[in-house]
């Protein structure tokens, strides 16, 4: 099952520049911690890898902190 | 056995200022800089044809080579934004342009931005196969014809450029065998619809980074050799951000992949060949892996090798 902990190891594994020392927050939205959308599709690449889950485009806008991330993945059974 | 002998790249002179582009929809600086990775799009003139910029590519290619226009036995121009709708084919009008005579083979190609890479092994099998002595690979597509200003998702992506690549016997570079791929599946995700180019840059995004690594080590496999082999990785410039999460994937040569766009943008099938434009005599150099990825969607690789 895929933890907090991996998603935000692929966050910051990813290369962006997260205005959060981590622990990031796992409530805070990424745009707001200046992640841009070419950041998120990078971020999505790693996780749709990591579990093997493909995330449709209309989902992804749902999908915006840690927290919201893992509940999605849980719910898919990863 | 037929190699690349010269290669020559036509910019046109305007340019569209990419930052001022990027805050009229609400991108930063840093944005363009950083993950766009161009300051400045080229453009070309209101009455630049496709024609016209393969033309002046194939003129500066004559300039600062020994190739005489009269030599020329084969043209080849890729592009999907040919003159016109593309009847007749641009190669046919470019041919005409250079008053080239009438025993040189002259057709166009339809590929996007992995044409470099298929019409280097195109042409060099023709010439192989006819006896054809020099031949000339033209990328030309200008995408300022199908770009919306107002579409934030390509505007701020596309420069127009050109570049003519000559091939014969007595070569400087190898053309080595390349990998070549297609996913029609993912055609839709970048198209012209109704005259207007239409993108899903997340899914062009993805497939990018998921595909075009693991080609990329394929085509090392097969040449048996390992990333450090190589000396310089020239892959399409999509966006920084694209070359960015690519080269991610080879980490120990990471500092090899070369990003260098700010000043033209993704110029489709010309952005590689702009890229050899600058290294190929750079006696550094003796093997460069060269990699287009986009349109189809269609990927595609393959290795130079230094002769001299």
């Amino acid at each position: 099952m895929l933890s907090k902990t991996q998603i935000e190891e692929t966050m910051l594994n990813s290369g962006m520049a997260v205005d959060s020392q981590p622990p990031i927050p796992t409530d805070r939205n990424f745009y707001e911690m200046g992640l841009d959308s070419l950041d998120v599709f990078n971020v999505f690449v790693e996780l749709e890898s990591l579990t093997g889950i493909q995330v449709p485009d209309d989902d992804l806008e749902k999908l915006q902190t840690i927290d919201s991330i893992h509940a999605y993945f849980a719910a898919k059974g990863s | 056995m037929i190699g690349i002998r010269s290669i020559a790249a036509y910019l046109p002179s305007q340019s569209v200022d990419n930052i001022a582009q990027g805050a009229r929809f609400g991108e930063s600086e840093d944005f363009i800089r950083k993950k766009i990775g161009a300051t400045r799009l080229t453009r070309k003139g209101d009455s630049e044809e496709t024609s016209d910029l393969a033309a002046a590519a194939v003129r500066n290619l004559i300039q600062n080579s020994e190739l005489e226009l009269q030599q020329i036995d084969a043209l080849v121009v890729v592009t999907q934004n040919g003159d016109g709708c593309g009847l007749p084919h641009t190669a046919a009008i470019v041919h005409d342009k250079l008053s080239l005579g009438s025993d040189v083979a002259a057709f166009d190609v339809s590929l996007g931005c992995s044409g470099f890479v298929y019409g280097l092994s195109i042409l060099k099998g023709l010439m192989q196969e006819t006896g054809l002595k020099n031949g000339v690979l033209i990328t030309a597509d200008p995408y300022s014809k199908v770009v919306d200003p107002e579409d934030r998702v390509t505007s701020l992506l596309f420069g127009d450029a050109a570049s003519a690549t000559w091939l014969t016997a007595d070569a400087v570079w190898n053309i080595g065998r390349p990998v070549l791929a297609t996913d029609g599946s993912g055609a839709g995700n970048l198209a012209v619809r109704e005259g207007r180019l239409t993108m899903n840059g997340r899914q062009v995004f993805n497939f990018a980074a998921m595909r075009v690594p693991p080609q990329i080590r394929k085509l090392l496999q097969q040449e048996e050799l390992e990333p450090a082999d190589i000396d310089l990785y020239c892959i399409h410039q999509g966006s920084a951000a694209i070359v960015d999460t690519v080269s991610r994937r080879f980490r120990e040569v990471q500092a090899r992949f070369v990003l260098d766009m700010d000043d033209t943008g993704n110029t489709v099938s010309s952005t590689v060949p702009l890229l050899l434009v600058k290294h190929f005599h750079n006696p550094e150099f003796r093997r460069i892996l060269i990699s287009g990825f986009g349109v189809g969607l269609s990927w595609a690789s393959s290795i130079l090798t230094r002769r001299i």
